[in-house]
């Protein structure tokens, strides 16, 4: 074999070695696999693996597709709809909440004798109890999307 | 012949317990996890902790003072190592936070006072500062937290027996 196929094929060994999981981590292990919630600023984060890389973010107004990085295991597709579904409404209720209040705190600075007043802001803290109640358990979904997504690992 | 053979070799291998216990490991290996691997649930503003399928109560996070997670996760080391770190920087946090928020509200509650002149004004809103960058402060160290705790409980439960 001459020095030029000697070293290509040392390259292609080298490149093809260094593609595969290390030894002991498989592709499907826990360690490669398995997420966890960590918390940034009001957010969470969703990270996979041991140091593994960010694969999405839940906040209040934006959220990854959770349904999809939890494919694979039916349960935590189930959790991760209905976080899905809490999220939507929690979201939209929470923001509604705050502009209506504010509109109400608004009129009742500009001295306005409207009866509507209270009831703007009423409504709009109710609104704003009903959504973080909503996000609650939405959150508490995805937690458990994760949880279930973890069970299903096979290593 | 060969027939009985076989049936006779079926039933000895039901009886003997070959196919039936492996049946019988595979759920009870799952269960481990299912009946103690921790997950953090959300109610109220708080963050529960809970165990298992059935979601047991293990604690409520949000109080003054923290539950003993590294007690929960204690089988595993690096959850434990995690677990510390979360109560180190919980309890710093909440320490900062009381002196900090008596420093905002009194600083901001001074500035309003009227008849107030200039010399009296500058240590009151030094105080109000002070008091806005130590809440800061409780807030990364809180974040930190949540994180190091989210760490202790995937470790804890990577190291279920699955």
């Amino acid at each position: 074999m001459s020095n030029k196929a000697r070293s290509f094929f040392l390259t292609a060994s080298i490149l093809f070695l260094g593609s595969t999981p290390a030894f002991g981590q498989a592709e499907d292990s826990y360690d490669v696999r398995a997420l966890r919630l960590e918390s940034h600023w009001g957010r969470f984060q969703i990270v996979r693996g041991a140091d593994g890389p960010i694969v999405g973010t839940a906040g209040v107004f934006r959220t990854a597709d959770v349904e999809k990085i939890v494919a694979g295991s039916a349960r935590a597709e189930t959790e991760a709809k209905i976080f899905k579904a809490s999220h939507r409404s929690g979201a939209i209720a929470s923001t509604l909440g705050v502009l209506t209040f504010a509109g109400g705190l608004i009129a009742s600075t500009n001295n306005s004798n409207s009866a509507a007043t209270p009831i703007l802001m009423i409504g709009g803290l109710g609104g704003v109890v009903w959504g973080a109640r909503r996000l609650d358990s939405a959150y508490s979904s995805l937690s458990r999307a994760v949880w279930w997504y973890n069970r299903d690992i096979r290593n | 012949m060969l027939r009985i053979l076989l049936t006779g070799v079926a039933i000895a291998c039901g009886l003997g317990g070959g196919p039936n216990r492996v049946e019988a490991q595979e759920p009870a290996v799952q269960s481990e996890y299912d009946a103690r691997a921790i997950r953090v649930e959300s109610a109220w503003g708080f963050r529960t902790l809970v165990r298992g399928r059935e979601g047991t109560f293990l604690g409520r996070i949000g109080d003054f003072r923290a539950p003993d997670v590294a007690a929960m996760v204690a089988p595993s080391e690096v959850a434990v190592r995690e677990a510390k770190e979360f109560k180190r920087r919980y309890d710093r946090a909440h320490i900062a936070t009381i002196p900090a928020t008596a420093l905002l509200f009194v600083g901001l509650g001074v500035t309003r006072l009227d008849g107030l002149d200039a010399s009296a004004l500058v240590p009151a809103y030094t105080a109000a500062v002070a008091g806005g960058a130590i809440l800061a402060y409780a807030a990364v160290q809180l974040n930190k937290g949540y994180s190091a705790l989210g760490r202790a409980i995937w470790w804890y439960n990577r190291d279920l027996p699955r």
